[in-house]
């Protein structure tokens, strides 16, 4: 079933890479049959692949986080966005946007440095989500969702300061943060974002086994050799490196995460040795389709392909919680 | 051998057991019984390790229970417990694997170990439903046929083990009940030691080698089913009263409340 996973990903690569404003006949020159004229490829090595592969990883990122975190709060409605994950990440960026020429920032570090601003937003929030949902057991699938909707009004706040203290430039750039853009890919900014998802994500897929377990209950999986702290650590913090990662480069990018595992969980089943590999392959492959579908639906212009995937995903969000209350 | 020394168990200012010592050895059926609040599911919860008690000791082999990893704390007890409904949609044979220890024992021996604990506990009509569609006391069988999977071992890795469980007949018909109690006594004849808290006091007369029956959180008796549930000390533990009598044709302890 992975491998179905992993030959819809790459096709959609493939075709997101030769299809745009300009087409690029990747398939006849890798068979030999054309040759690429120099504009081609330099639209293809320098703009279009780095953006492509940011796609592919940041829809990876958020899809994994998605599974692991409902597995994890054993709530299907758990989402980076919907819970206010993404929001503190935004706000980690954005405040470091609008920050950063008050910080002495070290040359080496500045590419890292909004990657960082963001998983530490990130964190705050996942760590207080944690916090809040164990206080008293499992409360069910609504609180948790009413403590995310306080939570991204209160980033919401955040942004806003941060938005009413920018200058012209900086406001462009906090808007394309909200709406979630591949835009301005590049493969200097591709570079820390593949390391931080690739390791975040391989540390999620170490979990699936201890994931299931949580499923019969905290104190079930204990008894049957998990340790439950540990494996929250875990989930957190590497959903949360994996989050502030993607946002840090795309900004917010809705429903992904949400819509995702679930269609995923439909066609294989539900055990996270299958979800979580699953979810990643998918939820990238979704993304690219996505982002070729924000820069081709209006030529020249471009659509932000936040509002695409929440254009997708706040119908199927609805179903979702019909179906969840029957 | 699972041993509490003295245990005391307090959570804020209330203490939940005061001294209270009880051993549990390999092969042997202990059944803790006593009314709603006596501390029953306390004095399980700190055989399980879940709860540090705060003077005395718990042990399991001679180590501090607390010591032990919880994943070395795994390979030697497993328990049984009520269990909130899943919320995803696992399968039957997805839950039941879940107790498989694969850093213990070998994966070659797996499919022997799943097809006996499947067997024993009369699962095999279920394995495909969804576990959340099942009813409570098939549940309880599911959740039973997980816990045996922990404990199974090949022969060459045989050290003591123990199933701690909490109630495990409270959702099951009168059958039910009498066939699970029958699989647990095949588990302690097969040498693991059985810590089980009961409500139903014949059950407990019928299966129990050894009787702990709590008051309050101290022991108010510990022994043969024969001396500890004489008709006085129920009467007055359960404050209600109680009647014992020994069936003849049966030849146990009949309690009638």
């Amino acid at each position: 079933m992975l491998w179905i996973y992993l030959g819809l990903l790459l096709t959609a690569l493939t075709v997101a890479a030769a299809s745009g404003a300009l087409p690029i006949p990747i398939i006849s020159s890798l068979l030999g049959q054309s040759s690429l004229t120099e504009l081609q490829s330099t639209v293809l090595l320098q703009i279009r692949l780095p953006r492509v592969v940011i796609a592919a990883v940041v829809g990876a990122a958020l899809a994994v986080t998605g599974a692991a975190l409902q597995g994890l709060f054993r709530n299907p409605l758990a989402e980076p966005q919907l819970i206010g994950v993404s929001g503190g990440a935004a706000l980690g960026a954005v405040g470091m946007i609008v920050l950063t020429d008050k910080f002495n920032i070290p040359a080496i570090l500045a590419p890292y440095s909004l990657p960082l601003a963001a998983f530490a937003g990130a964190a705050a929030v996942t760590s207080l989500l944690y916090w809040f949902a164990s206080r008293r057991g499992n409360q069910g699938p609504a609180v948790l969702l009413l403590v995310g909707i306080a939570i991204n009004a209160l980033t919401a706040v955040g942004i806003g300061v941060f938005t009413y203290l920018s200058d012209d430039g900086q406001l462009r750039t906090l808007t394309f943060w909200t709406l979630g853009s591949f835009g301005s890919s590049s493969w200097e900014k591709a570079l820390p974002v593949v390391i931080i998802i690739g390791v975040s994500t391989a540390l999620l897929l170490t979990a699936a086994r201890r994931l299931d377990l949580l499923q019969l209950g905290e104190s079930q999986a204990r008894y049957a050799g998990v340790d439950v702290l540990r494996l929250k650590r875990l989930v957190v913090f590497s959903g949360a490196a994996a989050v502030g990662a993607g946002v840090a480069v795309a900004g917010i990018i809705g429903f992904v995460g949400l819509v995702v595992p679930h269609l995923v969980r439909l066609i294989g089943g539900v055990k996270h040795g299958y979800l979580l590999p699953g979810s990643a392959l998918f939820g990238a492959t979704l993304t690219v389709i996505a982002d070729l579908g924000a820069r081709t639906l209006v030529i020249p212009a471009e659509l932000p392909v936040g509002l695409i995937t929440s254009a997708i995903g706040a119908p199927f969000f609805l179903w979702l919680i019909l179906r969840v209350r029957r | 051998m699972c041993v509490l020394e003295h245990v005391a168990v307090r959570a804020g200012d209330k203490e939940l057991l005061h001294d209270v010592s009880l051993t549990v050895a390999p092969g042997e059926i202990v059944v803790v019984l006593g009314p709603n609040g006596a501390g029953k599911s306390t004095l399980l919860k700190t055989f399980a390790g879940d709860l540090i008690p705060t003077r005395g000791r718990a042990l399991i082999m001679g180590e501090d229970i607390s010591r032990l990893s919880i994943a070395a704390q795994a390979a030697h007890r497993a328990v049984v417990q009520q269990s909130p409904p899943m919320v995803f949609d696992f399968t039957v044979a997805e839950v039941i694997q879940m107790g498989w220890l694969e850093d213990v024992v070998p994966s070659e021996c797996f499919e022997d170990a799943y097809q006996s604990v499947v067997a024993e506990t009369d699962t095999g009509s279920l394995l495909d439903r969804v576990f959340n569609t099942l009813s409570g006391g098939e549940r309880q069988r599911v959740l039973y046929a997980c816990a045996l999977l922990q404990i199974w071992r090949p022969r060459a890795l045989r050290q003591p083990r123990w199933l701690l469980l909490d109630e495990p007949t409270a959702n099951l018909d009168v059958r039910c009940a009498l066939e699970l109690m029958a699989s647990i006594r095949r588990q302690a004849a097969a040498g693991i030691g059985i810590l089980v808290v009961l409500h139903d006091l014949n059950l407990a007369a019928r299966f129990a080698d050894r009787v702990m029956l709590l008051n309050l959180g101290r022991s108010a008796g510990l022994g043969a089913p024969r001396q500890v549930m004489t008709a006085s000390v129920l009467s007055e533990v359960y404050q209600t009263e109680v009647r014992v009598d020994h069936h003849p044709e049966l030849d146990r302890l009949v309690v009638l409340t």
